[in-house]
């Protein structure tokens, strides 16, 4: 279901609209058996390149190399006769996934059941890592005269091994990383990084003579090969559905469903990991999250038909119920090594924490609705919640919605050129609550000095005067089918925009504090949606369907905050680049950064592409000092293809993908420029560089070239040129739009290919139907980005669902082929 | 029937709602407490932890700025060194108050005032103006009076806005210092971490407080008055006895909330001394050495400036047996500057430990330092072929098991054993299990504390179990002299400034003695470590009469008063604020001549672009204030920033003067245009 109007039944949760998974039941019958089987195999498709001609290094100002303890590769071109190790692309490997599903399904007149079993096993291209879940489930339904009764329940179990994929390899102060593969994209390639172990199990460093290992990073081998992340996840679902019908034009509906799972996150680092001196004898620690939500409705429906007209009338109630509790225990510091347990730790050494979250909602909603001649359909709904988050004296609010359709092909003369036409319209509004507790200001654990006992405040400030956000929208649109539905059409255009948004961003630590919850601004959103299908061939024995896509959505914040520039909604900051939407109709995917500036006109206003400044202070291209917007994430449009042809038994499937527009920023790229690993250093065999721009005080057009060989004079300081070479690159580096493309991609997002032995099958009863099937995924991609996927975003999809658009060390997208086979009985 | 299930339907739905508001009551966290319910003697503890550590990283970077040490990380080098100063280092003294300080102090005093408080309103009132006025030294302009409440973008404030709100606050503080609290209201005693609720203590600093602040108009001749700043000192600390100082100690293994450092240690340590990366400057180290060019040996040198070990030999169950002391000698950034510019400005090295014999091969391929470096060993009366091998331009140097040396085969590094590092060790951070409470000496292994063999005997004012000093009473005195000096009463000044330097030996001498009480001057393997022992007071009375100190009041400068109490602050924000009121060595202030000779731009100075000043002179040629932190202020809130200062974000920003550091409103708000 899309859009707000969905929200009056589902709530506030569904404001951006509602996928309904319809649990599969068993049909009436004979039992049968389908049992699915899956093997795919996937690699990393795009993988960072680095330069192999200059090694380990940097140059002090006055020219004197330094080597020891020095990550980046800025030092001498390293002899001919050395071994370069390919680091990178040794470390990833083919990762597998075996996918099997059996499921067993009948009923009778009065009742039906469904019962499966499924496990997925996964291996991912990052050694050490791997993913194994198995579901059980049941559905079943009886009916007992007008009463329905149907209930389902399912049982998973998670096993993730989440090392190097969620903890990072730059593990500081003895806290979990960022999750990012730096480490490995920029070890020096004059050392092996499979060497990652000393013969007396202690780690193998490359600087451990003049880095401390609390100053050092350690080897992702290290960390694959001696510490132990996973997580376990047990998960039950379960939910009864009575429907009661007291009449043919009434029946009433109650529900329940339960939702229930613990996770246990397991996260041991070995003694010996680069981490704070206190924590080089061993860290564990385990975190127990458990998760309960209940929800009930109570619903009645009265349907009538009176003449042409249809009409009917909906009231339910719901409420809803979040408990979440979370144990965290934690220590440090094994006293025997090899025992790995919390007893093998002194007391003052283990700590633990609860967080409990709870967040309770009730619901009272109705939708009445009628249509006129299966032509004309008018609904409107209205829905208040109650919300435990939101501050009382706001903790109730009201949404409604109005939605239309008109057939007006029912009065049109039947036609074979315009089959069915539609035209549809709806306005809706949806109001959302808050976080729990961000109502208050809460305090940090205890700390003892001495004979006293310090507590202060968290650094997320509450808010006791929140209100609920509200979100309003409108879409028009239409469908229409022409040559006896050969050929089809579907189009909407929708708007939206949400007020109050409730958001609790980084903002000033001037204010006391580093989040703060607050009723920040509006958020609007513009986008239409085309959707044209067509049965192009369409014979016995040769099909070709066809869909093309093509949308677009604008996205732009609206009034915000006076006085803040930049809204920063996540923690998506790479580089020189963050995340960021800009109020007052700015980009809501924008991305600040920094630039160079470019040359004045006689009026003092920099000229747009004009030559850049070059600073006499520094010999280097001048920045500008303020914040700019340097791009704007959005694609201008995405498309996609999707094509099925049939030829008898056989069929191919194939969905193109298209983008246009949208910036990604290639901080993967920065950090190589950075770290003297990038191949675009190697400008010049790094045996001088050359600047061209502007005096930034004089005007006057300059260029200097920067010889490796040579020494300069800036201001009253004498530099080597291979320490001006590398300032270079880093004032390179820091101009942001150096790493931003607008990005166009056509990518073959997968192929298949299925056939059907179900003829060849005829002639025997066991059997019902087989297929096999083939497919490839992300083979092809035709872009104009240069550096992996654009489709990666920071740090693997750690910096969250706001680090699209910034490629930051992340752990690179694959490409897989599969083959897999269904058999029903 | 119907009608039955209507009642049901109807019931259920009254029951429901009736019950509805208490079910939805569940939005307060079961597991914290909140900013309302925290109790004033939990607040302030906090409060005083979390300043000592905000001022204990200004303290250190300013340090750097000011000439007290060396660091050889990349942001710390571009305060101590090249002076092309790096907003890294902008950032951590301004989170730290604002963010672990400032909202607890806005917090306290509104609890506090509605239980009649009085002296919990006035400790907050003191947090106030010790916080900002630490930020308006800083940073110039930031938020003042809308900060620390949650505000989303509060505006800041120009610097003379900002010392004017801290003297109130001072006065405030004093008045309800001075009130009986209303009944039922908690004693101070119950939570104060640094005076033990002596209310007149408090006051003290009070005046205290206001005496250094005054002092920092000494450039306005309208707002200067010598007068108001020597009554001030009349009511302040009058002995080391009212001294407040914030309590350093190594009993407790917890790390804090949002940095991961100790929680008990103090401030000064967990920045100074942390880690590996910081050396005495060589300007500090001389006037320690060398003041006014006498060549005496300051008795207070072997307690700030760290020693090593060397010459260790191991006995038979691998014990240190013999060794020697060598003091760190200090890190050359604005004279020759010779080893920097030998190896590069960040490229001091730490020395390691040589569990067992180490052998280096150094190529030396230039014909001098070949031989100077062969000529070091035969002075080290190390013996070729057994203990080193030269041949051609290899030189193989083999390191005895027990030796501190430096892991590298850069033969420019060997020799860095000389600069000491100023690490101490604590409980939460040797990651050493074995080192006691009592041993705070930095051991650079296990292997090495097994031994007993000590990297670094660490420096008395940034050890984890060092005093914090907030306000004493020897910065007092120097005031008084400075003042004094000021007003033409050399012989007035003269007896302040003698009563400062003792002042400053008998807190050295009362603390050095209590930790050889407390059994801090040995280790675990017998070894004796004099730096922790009290001095020899037959030294003190020699450096008295010496030519380290000036001998007669007409004989007194400036320049005697200002750098014996740069030697007593050290480790101290005031000595580059003293710094700016006397124009660095510019020389250019009343007729005192060049205060600090020597403080100048070296030969790895790379700082044109944040200063901007062609000459001594000129304001804009010394470093004069910090650049918000670029992120969390500038960036976050740059509208309201640039609206007050436009040139907040200028690469130049660094030499802007602080409004105390102006001669004039007109000059200060026209750096403001």
């Amino acid at each position: 279901m899309k859009g707000a109007a969905a929200a009056a039944l589902y709530g506030s949760r569904a404001a951006d609209g509602v996928v309904l998974i319809t649990t599969k039941k068993g049909e009436e019958g004979r039992v049968r058996v389908d049992f699915n089987s899956k093997i795919s195999t996937s690699w990393a498709n795009k993988l960072p390149e680095v330069q192999t001609e200059f090694g380990p290094g940097v140059y002090s100002t006055n020219g004197v190399l330094s080597t020891d303890g020095v990550y980046s590769s800025w030092g001498p071109k390293i002899p001919a006769d050395s071994t370069i190790y390919d680091n990178i692309g040794n470390f990833f490997r083919h990762g597998v996934i075996y996918d099997n599903n059996v499921n067993v399904s009948g009923g009778s007149k009065n009742g039906s059941f469904y019962l499966s079993g499924s496990n997925f096993k996964q291996t991912g291209i990052v050694p050490g890592t791997d993913y194994d879940k198995t579901t059980f489930r049941f559905n079943g339904e009886q009916k007992y005269g007008n009463l329905t009764i149907n209930a389902n329940t399912a049982y998973s179990v998670a096993n993730t091994n989440r090392t190097l994929t969620t903890a990072g390899l730059w593990a500081g102060l003895g806290y979990s990383g960022v999750g990012s593969m730096q480490a490995l994209y920029g070890w020096p390639t004059t050392y092996n990084i499979k060497n990652y172990i000393n013969p007396d199990g202690s780690q193998h460093r490359i600087y451990a003579g003049t880095l401390l290992l609390e100053d050092d990073r350690d080897n992702p081998y290290w960390i694959i090969n001696e510490d132990n992340l996973t997580s376990k996840t047990d998960r039950f679902t379960g939910g009864v559905n009575a429907n009661y019908k007291v009449t043919n034009w009434w029946d009433v509906t109650a529900r329940l469903g339960y939702d229930q799972y613990t996770t246990n996150d397991y996260t041991y680092i070995a003694p010996g990991s680069a981490l704070a001196p206190l924590f080089q004898n061993g860290r564990l620690s385990k975190d127990m999250v458990n998760y309960t939500y209940i929800t009930t409705t109570v619903m009645t429906n009265f349907h009538k038909t009176i003449g042409d007209f249809d009409a009917h009338l909906l009231l339910g109630t719901t409420s809803e119920d979040f408990n979440t509790k979370n144990q965290n225990l934690w220590g440090y510091a094994f006293s025997t090594p090899g025992t790995i347990s919390f007893n093998n730790m002194e007391n003052t050494n283990k700590f633990f924490t609860d967080a409990t979250t709870r967040r309770r909602l009730v619901g009272a909603y109705g939708e009445v609705g009628a249509s006129y001649k299966s032509m004309v359909y008018l609904t409107a709904t209205g829905r208040n919640d109650w919300s435990s988050t939101l501050p009382q004296q706001n903790w109730s609010y009201f949404y409604p919605s109005v939605s239309g359709s008109f057939i007006f092909t029912q009065l049109l003369p039947a036609s074979n050129i315009l089959t069915f036409g539609k035209l549809r319209a709806s306005w809706a509004r949806v109001g959302k609550d808050a976080n729990p507790y961000a109502t208050n200001t809460y305090e940090n654990p205890p700390i003892t000095i001495g004979n006293f006992m310090g507590v202060g405040n968290q650094y997320y400030s509450g808010n006791p005067n929140l209100i609920p956000e509200i979100q309003t929208s409108w879409e028009v649109g239409g469908t229409f089918r022409f040559l006896n539905d050969r050929l089809g059409l579907d189009y909407t255009y929708y708007h939206n925009e949400t007020k109050n948004q409730i958001a609790q961003p980084r903002l000033a630590q001037s204010g006391g504090f580093i989040f703060s919850a607050l009723n920040s601004g509006s958020v609007i959103n513009n986008g239409m949606e085309v959707a044209i299908n067509g049965k192009i061939v369409s014979q016995k024995d040769f099909t070709w369907d066809a869909t093309l896509n093509f949308s677009y959505n604008r996205g732009r914040l609206g009034a915000f905050l006076p006085g803040v520039a930049y809204f920063y909604p996540t923690d998506a900051q790479f580089g020189t680049i963050k995340s960021a939407s800009i109020p007052n109709g700015g980009y809501f995917l924008g991305m600040t950064g920094q630039s160079y500036l470019h040359a004045n006109d006689a009026n003092g206003k920099e000229i747009p592409n004009g030559p850049y400044q070059i600073d006499p202070t520094t010999g280097l291209y001048k920045m500008n000092t303020a914040v700019l917007v340097v791009g704007n994430r959005e694609p201008d449009y995405i498309g996609g293809f999707v094509n099925t042809l049939r030829y008898k038994n056989l069929t191919l499937n194939f969905l193109l993908d298209i983008r246009i527009g949208g910036d990604v920023f290639n901080g993967t790229e920065y950090a190589m420029v950075i770290n003297g690993l990038s191949k675009q250093t190697l400008l010049n065999d790094r045996q001088s560089v050359t600047i061209t721009g502007v005096n930034s005080g004089s005007g006057t057009d300059t260029t200097i070239t920067y010889n490796a060989n040579q020494s300069y004079t800036i201001g009253s300081t004498t530099y080597s040129g291979t320490n001006m070479i590398q300032r270079y690159w880093s004032n390179y580096a820091a101009n942001s739009y150096n790493f931003i493309t607008s990005v166009n991609w056509l990518k073959l997002r997968s192929v298949s290919l299925t056939y059907d032995f179900s003829n060849v099958l005829k002639n025997q009863k066991v059997i019902k139907g087989l297929t096999a099937t083939v497919v490839g995924t992300n083979l092809l991609t035709w872009t104009n980005y240069k550096g992996m996927d654009p489709e990666v975003s920071a740090a693997g999809g750690t910096g969250g669902s706001g680090s699209t658009g910034i490629d930051y060390l992340g752990v690179p997208a694959v490409a897989s082929f599969s083959f897999g086979v269904n058999v029903k009985f | 029937m119907k009608e039955t299930k209507y009642i049901l339907i109807g019931c259920i739905l009254l029951v429901s709602f009736a019950s509805c508001k208490k079910w939805l009551d569940v939005n307060t966290d079961p597991d914290n407490p909140n900013n309302q319910s925290v109790l004033l003697e939990n607040r302030v503890p906090w409060i005083q932890h979390f300043y000592q550590y905000t001022a204990g990283v200004t303290n250190y970077r300013t340090s750097l700025q000011a000439g007290v040490y060396y660091s050889n990380t990349g942001a710390g080098n571009s305060f101590s060194t090249t002076w092309q100063c790096s907003s890294a280092n902008s950032t951590t003294p301004y989170q730290t108050w604002f963010v672990e300080v400032s909202s607890n102090v806005v917090d306290l005093y509104n609890s506090a005032q509605k239980q009649g408080a009085y002296h919990y309103m006035a400790v907050a009132d003191v947090f106030n103006a010790l916080g900002y006025m630490q930020m308006l030294d800083l940073y110039g302009e930031m938020p003042y009076t809308e900060a620390g409440t949650g505000n989303p973008s509060p505006k800041p404030d120009d610097g003379k806005t900002i010392y004017n709100g801290c003297m109130a606050h001072l006065n405030e503080a004093i008045s309800l210092f001075n009130k009986p609290q209303e009944t039922g209201a908690p004693s101070l005693a119950s939570g104060d971490l640094w005076n033990g609720g002596d209310v007149s203590k408090w006051i003290k600093l009070c005046w205290g407080l206001k005496a250094r602040y005054m002092l920092k108009l000494s450039k306005k001749a309208d707002l200067f008055n010598a007068d108001s700043v020597l009554y001030c000192l009349s009511q302040g600390p009058q002995s080391n006895a009212d001294n407040t100082v914030g309590p350093g100690y190594n009993n407790s293994t917890v790390t804090d909330y949002l940095y991961g450092d100790p929680v008990v240690t103090n401030g000064n340590f967990d920045y100074a001394a942390y880690g590996n990366s910081i050396r005495i400057s060589q300007y500090y180290y001389n006037l320690l050495t060398d003041m006014n060019g006498s060549g005496v040996v300051d008795p207070r040198m072997s307690k700030i400036v760290p020693a090593t070990m060397v010459n260790v030999r191991l006995n038979g169950s691998g014990q240190v047996d013999s060794y020697d002391w060598k003091r760190s000698v200090g890190v050359d950034s604005y004279g020759a500057a010779t080893r920097l510019l030998k190896g590069g400005g960040t490229s001091i090295q730490t020395a390691s430990y040589a569990a067992t014999p180490q052998k280096i091969v150094y190529n030396i391929t230039d014909a001098t330092d070949h031989a100077n470096f062969v000529d070091s060993l035969v002075k080290m009366d190390k013996i070729p072929g057994q203990d080193y091998a030269d041949s051609g331009t290899y030189v193989r140097v083999t390191y005895p098991a027990g030796s501190i040396y430096i892991n590298s085969s850069n033969y420019i590094y060997a020799g860095d054993t000389a600069y000491v590092s100023m690490r101490s060790n604590a409980l939460a951070t040797s990651g050493n299990p074995a080192q006691p409470a009592n041993d705070v000496n930095w051991y650079p292994t296990k292997d090495a504390y097994s031994a007993g063999v000590i990297g670094s005997t660490g420096s008395f004012q940034v050890r984890p179990v060092s005093d914090q000093e907030i306000l004493t009473y020897h910065e007092m005195c120097f005031i008084k002299a400075e003042v004094e000096l000021r007003k033409g009463d050399a012989a007035d000044a003269y007896t302040a400034y003698l009563a400062g330097i003792r002042a400053h030996f008998d807190l050295m001498q009362a603390k050095l003695a209590e930790w050889q009480g407390a059994g801090f001057d040995k280790n675990a393997a017998g070894v004796v470590v004099p730096d922790m022992q009290p001095m020899n007071p037959a030294d003190i009375t020699a450096y008295l009469a010496s030519g380290a100190v000036a001998q007669s009041a007409g004989s007194l400068t400036m320049a005697d008063i200002m750098l014996q109490k740069y030697i007593a602050m050290g480790c101290s924000l005031e000595n580059w604020n003293d710094m700016r009121r006397f124009d660095f060595s510019a020389g250019d202030i009343g007729g005192f001549g060049v205060v600090y000779p020597g403080y100048q731009r070296g030969p790895l100075f790379t700082g044109s672009a944040q200063l901007t000043g062609g000459a001594p002179n000129d304001p804009r040629y010394w470093m004069r204030r910090w650049m918000l932190p670029p992120t969390y202020e500038l960036n976050y809130n740059s509208i309201h920033t640039l609206a007050l200062n436009p040139h907040a974000a200028d690469p130049n920003i660094w030499s802007m003067p602080v409004w105390w550091d102006c001669a004039t409103d007109d000059q200060y708000y026209g750096y403001l245009k």
